[in-house]
């Protein structure tokens, strides 16, 4: 693995994040020693979703089972499910003031339901904690399994989201374990829920846009309704290398073909990450 | 892709940990083929998981690769088989090390063990290798005397049989795609369709991407269930 940086092009710099909302959100999360990566990642829309009341939570630990090849998220055999982890969840949420929460979670191929009570459990408890918040459930593939996912369903988030990061051809360079049908098949059982389903990919993997298009086809067919696309960013030297950085006009191009396919939602540039402007989404 | 708030009450010192990188010295460096070796390095206090794969690194460089672990668990040293990759800065450089150079290590990394709820009674484990892709089963089977498995290893030529009398007879099925004779003629994959597989084993792959993708698919369109195989795949 060889170590390359690539300097970023004008369009992905951001300036840096500030702002007394910013700050006091900071402020609130490290005092509840909370390990913040949008923080400590440098993630450029920080300031914007934290304005908004917006963040995402990530749950049931961080040791991944799987070994994605863009995702920063460590691959380690797993800790034990910390049980008290959604009332925490729930009261976190209160204290900072979140009216849209977006929950994800590491894959844990090492739990019998694949966690699938756990986020449901959680799901809940926001809920019971928090009248009127929203949830976006983020979710791992469950193995497309539809009794497992069928647990998140009965929580009632008003969305539910499975990334399928990339096109076809790429699937099984980017991602480990997963399989593009496999993920579709998920989001083919939310749609049937009636439950929002969304989806996100990243570009600049080396994909062309008639295989984005292909994606957006089969996305469609399987009944989503949101579709994000952003600049993959490569997170160090041991992730997959960005194959390019595509321009904001493509992004452009993106979104204004999503949304003559069928999307009802789309978010299409370079900075767009999958919980990107997440709080709109319960309307689609 | 998802900007996360990671909710945990562990203290920042612990992931510091979970990265912490340990120095150890090359013990040793044993030639299995013109192009394969195995490296010997210091334990210390290194513990892991069989299947699981460290992050090695030259001191100085930056430029670290991962590893799979290729010895037991409990044995006062690791082993690592490397293959040389002509255009591989690393592999044709840790061969050139003197014993006794320091090299940087951190991890242990990967789920790719064998199931906790599976060790107990007598699952049988199908084992799926190519080339180095042997080397987490080796440290799983030295790790579990008595285990019930199959180990189905995918080389050129038979000689890349590395350490094959660690296996206790009758266990290690080689497939040679280069080399005619007592051996399996033909891909990891053909073995399986000639020979068939088990629906009640625990099926484990390791190899590259191509070879791991095809033996996936080719269980799963067989009736294996997919929480049934784990993968570990070489880049």
């Amino acid at each position: 693995m060889t170590t390359s940086t690539r300097r970023l092009p004008v369009w992905m710099k951001t300036p840096l994040p500030s702002g007394k909302e910013y700050i006091s959100l900071k402020n609130l999360a490290a005092n509840q020693q909370l390990n913040t990566i949008c923080v400590s990642g440098n993630c450029p829309n920080k300031a914007e979703c934290w304005g908004a009341s917006t963040a995402s939570f990530m749950i049931l630990g961080e040791k991944c089972t799987r070994n994605c090849r863009f995702c920063n998220v460590i691959n380690q055999i797993p800790d034990p499910v910390d049980m008290k982890e959604p009332l925490r969840l729930a009261e976190t949420i209160r204290a900072l003031g979140i009216k849209h929460g977006v929950i994800t979670s590491v894959t844990r191929d090492d739990l019998e339901d694949g966690g699938a009570s756990f986020w449901a459990l959680t799901i809940k408890t926001i809920k019971e904690k928090n009248p009127g918040v929203t949830i976006e459930a983020l979710i791992p593939d469950f193995y497309a399994k539809d009794e497992l996912i069928g647990k998140v369903i009965e929580a009632k988030p008003e969305v539910i989201s499975h990334n399928m990061e990339t096109v076809r051809r790429l699937t099984p360079k980017v991602r480990d374990v997963a399989r593009y049908d496999r993920s579709l098949k998920v989001i083919e059982i939310i749609a049937k829920s009636g439950i929002v389903p969304k989806s996100g990919i990243m570009v600049g993997l080396g994909e062309t846009e008639e295989e984005v298009f292909e994606t957006m086809d089969d996305l469609l067919k399987a009944g989503c309704k949101v579709l994000t696309i952003g600049q993959y960013l490569q997170p160090s030297a041991h992730h997959l290398k960005i194959e390019a950085f595509i321009e904001p006009a493509i992004f452009i191009k993106y979104r204004e073909a999503a949304l003559a396919k069928g999307f009802s939602m789309v978010e299409s540039s370079p900075l767009v990450r999958s919980s990107y402007h997440a709080e709109r989404h319960i309307n689609a | 892709m998802v900007q996360t708030i990671k909710l945990h009450h562990k203290s920042k010192s612990y992931y510091t940990r979970m990265k912490k990188i340990s120095h150890c010295k090359i013990l040793d460096i044993r030639n299995l083929t013109e192009s394969t070796y195995v490296l010997r390095l210091e334990k210390n206090d290194f513990e892991f998981k069989a299947g699981q794969y460290l992050v090695l690194n030259i001191p100085g460089e930056n430029n670290a690769r991962e590893y799979s672990i290729y010895s037991p668990e409990n044995v006062p040293y690791i082993d690592l088989l490397i293959k040389e990759i002509t255009d591989g800065d690393v592999s044709v450089k840790l061969k050139s090390l003197k014993i006794g150079a320091t090299l940087e290590i951190s991890g242990p990394f990967g789920f790719f063990v064998l199931r906790d709820d599976k060790l107990n009674g007598n699952t049988h484990f199908t084992f799926v290798a190519t080339g180095t892709g042997v080397s987490p089963f080796r440290s799983m089977i030295l790790s579990n005397p008595g285990l019930n498995f199959d180990l189905i290893h995918g080389i050129k030529y038979g000689h890349e049989a590395f350490d094959s009398q660690d296996y206790p007879i009758g266990t290690y099925k080689i497939c040679t795609s280069q080399e005619k004779g007592i051996n399996f003629n033909g891909r990891v994959t053909n073995f399986l369709k000639d020979k068939g597989i088990r629906s009640d084993s625990i099926y484990y792959i390791c190899g590259n991407s191509a070879m791991v993708h095809e033996v996936t698919g080719y269980l799963e369109q067989n009736g294996i269930q997919p929480e049934n195989i784990r993968t570990e795949i070489f880049f």
